[in-house]
C-alpha cells in the first residue's frame, strides 16, 4: 500500500482501558478503525431527531472514537454526509486533523446504480457518481472507496469488470484505492472480478455462508487488500478470533475496521468495544 | 444571455429547401435547434445493435442535422452519450466543430434522482450527478443543462428549491445555465405552471418553455408569455395540431420579446419518418418566426 500517506501512529489520545483494565497497545490500536454504522445511535440526524442518545455530530465522530477507544481511524458511508460542498469537506477534514485521525474508507451505496446494471446508461451514471466520490475522498484525505458491486451474475460480469476498470483507472490517477467486499455473489466470483479489474479486496469475515468458505475465502482475499478489511462479531455464526488468525497467516499487515451492530444495545459504545477487545487480544 | 459565446452564425451549410421551395433564411435557421430525441428510431443503439433502421451514430448527429436541415444547433439527452471519458468528449466536440455546430443543451433524466426526492441522500446524489454533467457540458462547449424537477409536491418544494440553488451556484461558476421545462402528462400528477414558475424564480434557474406541455390553451396562453421572459435563450417547440397551434405559440414568444432558440422536439405523434416530422416543424418555425 503506497498510494496515500497516513497521519496517525504518534497519536496520544486519552483512551478508555480495555476490558481487562490494561492500557491498550497503541500500535495495535493504530491498526483498528471504527465504522460509523457501529455508533449510529449516537449520531445526530433527521432520522434520529429527538433521540436523547443522538448527541454526536458526524463531524465529531472521529473525536468521539479517539476519546472513547483511543482509535484514530474512522470509516464512513457516503450516505452519512449531509453535504458534498467543498466548504463542508474542508471543515470535516480540519476536525479529523484536530484529533489526529484518518478517514479509513468511504463506502458507496448507490442502490440500483452499480456496476452490475444491465443498462449502459446506469453503468455510466455509476462511473460518474463514483468518480465524484473519489474526488471527495481526496478532499477528505481518504485512501479508499468501497463500492457495492451488485449481483455480478454471469450475464453482466464482463461489463461489470469493464466498468470497474474505468472507475479504477480514474482512482489510480488520484491515489485512491477502489475496493469491494465479499457479498451478493460467491467469494470466488468476487475474487475473479477483483483480479480482472485490478482493484483491491476488502475482506469481511462476517459475509460468508459457512466456515469452510470463510476459511478459504479469507485466506485468498487478505492477500488482495488495499490495507483494510471489515471485522464483525457474530459468535453464533463464526469465531472472530479465528478469522483474525487467518488474516495473520496470510501475512496481512493492514487495518481491521470494526463493523458492529449497535442499534439494540443499551450502551451504544459496547458493541464496538467488544470487537476492539477481541482485536487487541488476537492481533 | 451572456454566459457562453456561440460559434455559429456564419455557417454556410447546404440546407434542404423549405416546403415553399425557397432557400431558407440562414439567420432564422440559426435560431433553430433539433433534439436528438426526434431521431431516436434511427440512432444507433447498443440496446438494438441489429436494427437496420438505426443508421445514425450520435457522433454524426450534428453533421446529419446540418446537412439535411441547414441547422447548426443540436440538443442531446444525457442518455445519448456512450461514454463520459475525456477522449470521447474530445472526439464529440471535434465532430460538432467540424459541422460548425453547437450543443444547445443537455437534458438530464436521472429517474428517481431528482430535486423533489424526499430522501436527502438522493437529493445529494442528484446534486452530484448534475454537477458532473455541468462539467461535461463545459467539456462539450454546451451552455445549458436542463434538469427534470420531479413532482415539486408542496411537502418537498422548499428542499427542491434549496437543491436547485446548490446546483445553480455550481453551474454559474462554470458559465452554464440550469433550466427546467413545464411538464404535463394526461396520466400524471402535474405541477401547475404557476408553481413551476415560482420554483424557477426562487431558485434563480431559468425556464425552458415547451409549448406542448400544457393541459389546455388557456394555461398555455397564460404561461408562455411569463416563461418566455425567464429563459436562458432556449425553448422547446412541439407540433400537436389536434391540441394547439404551434404558430400561435411562436407568436406568443415573439410578443414576449423572445430572441432565443426554438429547439424542435418531434415525437412519434408527428409520424413514422423523423426527417419529415422535423422538417414540418422547421417549416412552421421559418414561416412564423
Amino acid at each position: 500500500m503506497k498510494r496515500r500517506k497516513f497521519l496517525i501512529g504518534s497519536a496520544t489520545a486519552a483512551i478508555s482501558g480495555s476490558a481487562w483494565g490494561q492500557r491498550p497497545d497503541q500500535a495495535k490500536l493504530d491498526r483498528i478503525s471504527v465504522m460509523s454504522g457501529g455508533l449510529a445511535p449516537l449520531l445526530k440526524g433527521t432520522a434520529r431527531a429527538g433521540n436523547p442518545k443522538a448527541t454526536v455530530d458526524l463531524m465529531d465522530l472521529a473525536a468521539t472514537v479517539a476519546e472513547h477507544y483511543g482509535i484514530h481511524r474512522v470509516e464512513f458511508q457516503h450516505t452519512d454526509f449531509p453535504s458534498t460542498e467543498s466548504a463542508y469537506f474542508q471543515e470535516f477534514r480540519n476536525r479529523m486533523k484536530t484529533v489526529k485521525s484518518q478517514m479509513n474508507q468511504i463506502n458507496l451505496e448507490f442502490d440500483n446504480l452499480n456496476i452490475s446494471s444491465p443498462d449502459p446508461v446506469i453503468r455510466l451514471e455509476t462511473i460518474d457518481l463514483t468518480r465524484r466520490w473519489i474526488d471527495y475522498a481526496v478532499a477528505l484525505d481518504c485512501p479508499r472507496v468501497m463500492l457495492n458491486q451488485g449481483d455480478l451474475v454471469p450475464a453482466v460480469r464482463q461489463t461489470a469488470i469493464e466498468t470497474l476498470k474505468t472507475i479504477n483507472a480514474y482512482a489510480k490517477t488520484k491515489n485512491v484505492f477502489v475496493t469491494m467486499e465479499n457479498r451478493n455473489a460467491p467469494w470466488e466470483v468476487v475474487v475473479e472480478v477483483i483480479k480482472a479489474s485490478g482493484i483491491s479486496a476488502n475482506p469481511d469475515c462476517g459475509n460468508f455462508p459457512d466456515n469452510d468458505s470463510r476459511a478459504a475465502g479469507l485466506a485468498v482475499m487478505y492477500k488482495l487488500t488495499a490495507g483494510s478489511s471489515h471485522v464483525k462479531h457474530i459468535p453464533e455464526k463464526f469465531d472472530t478470533a479465528e478469522a483474525i488468525t487467518i488474516s495473520k497467516a496470510a501475512g496481512y499487515k493492514g487495518v481491521y475496521s470494526i463493523e458492529a451492530a449497535s442499534r439494540n444495545s443499551p450502551d451504544p459504545y459496547a458493541p464496538v468495544q467488544t470487537i476492539v477487545d477481541i482485536l487487541l487480544a488476537n492481533l | 444571455m451572456k454566459r457562453r459565446e456561440f460559434l455559429i452564425g456564419s455557417a454556410a451549410a447546404i440546407a434542404s429547401r423549405s416546403a415553399s421551395g425557397q432557400r431558407p433564411d440562414q439567420a432564422r435557421l440559426n435560431r433553430i435547434g433539433v433534439m436528438s430525441l426526434c431521431f431516436e428510431p434511427v440512432l444507433k443503439s447498443a440496446a438494438h445493435p441489429a436494427d437496420p433502421q438505426r443508421t445514425v451514430d450520435i457522433l454524426d448527429f450534428a453533421d446529419m442535422v446540418a446537412e439535411r436541415f441547414g441547422i447548426h444547433r443540436v440538443e442531446f439527452q444525457q442518455t445519448d452519450f456512450a461514454s463520459t471519458e475525456p477522449a470521447y468528449f474530445g472526439e464529440f466536440r471535434s465532430r460538432i466543430k467540424k459541422a460548425k455546430s453547437q450543443v444547445n443543451q443537455i437534458n438530464l433524466e436521472f429517474a428517481n434522482l431528482n430535486i423533489s426526492a424526499k430522501d436527502p441522500v438522493i437529493r445529494l446524489e442528484a446534486i452530484d450527478l448534475t454537477k458532473t454533467w455541468i462539467d461535461h457540458a463545459v467539456a462539450l462547449d454546451c451552455p445549458r443543462v436542463m434538469v427534470n424537477q420531479g413532482t415539486l409536491a408542496p411537502e418537498v418544494r422548499q428542499t427542491a428549491i434549496e437543491t436547485l440553488k446548490t446546483m445553480n451556484a455550481y453551474a454559474r461558476a462554470r458559465n452554464v445555465f440550469v433550466t427546467m421545462e413545464p411538464r404535463w402528462r394526461a396520466d400524471a400528477l402535474n405541477v401547475p405552471w404557476d408553481v413551476f414558475v415560482e420554483v424557477v424564480k426562487a431558485s434563480g434557474t431559468r425556464a425552458n418553455p415547451d409549448c406542448g406541455n400544457f393541459p389546455d390553451t388557456e394555461s398555455r396562453n397564460a404561461a408562455l408569455p411569463i416563461m418566455y421572459g425567464m429563459t436562458a435563450g432556449s425553448s422547446h417547440v412541439k407540433n400537436i395540431p389536434e391540441k394547439f397551434s404551434t404558430a400561435d405559440a411562436i407568436k406568443i414568444s415573439k410578443e414576449a420579446g423572445y430572441q432565443g432558440i426554438y429547439t424542435i422536439e418531434a415525437r412519434a405523434n408527428n409520424g413514422p419518418d423523423p426527417y419529415a416530422a422535423v422538417q414540418t416543424i422547421v417549416d412552421i418555425l421559418l414561416a412564423n418566426m
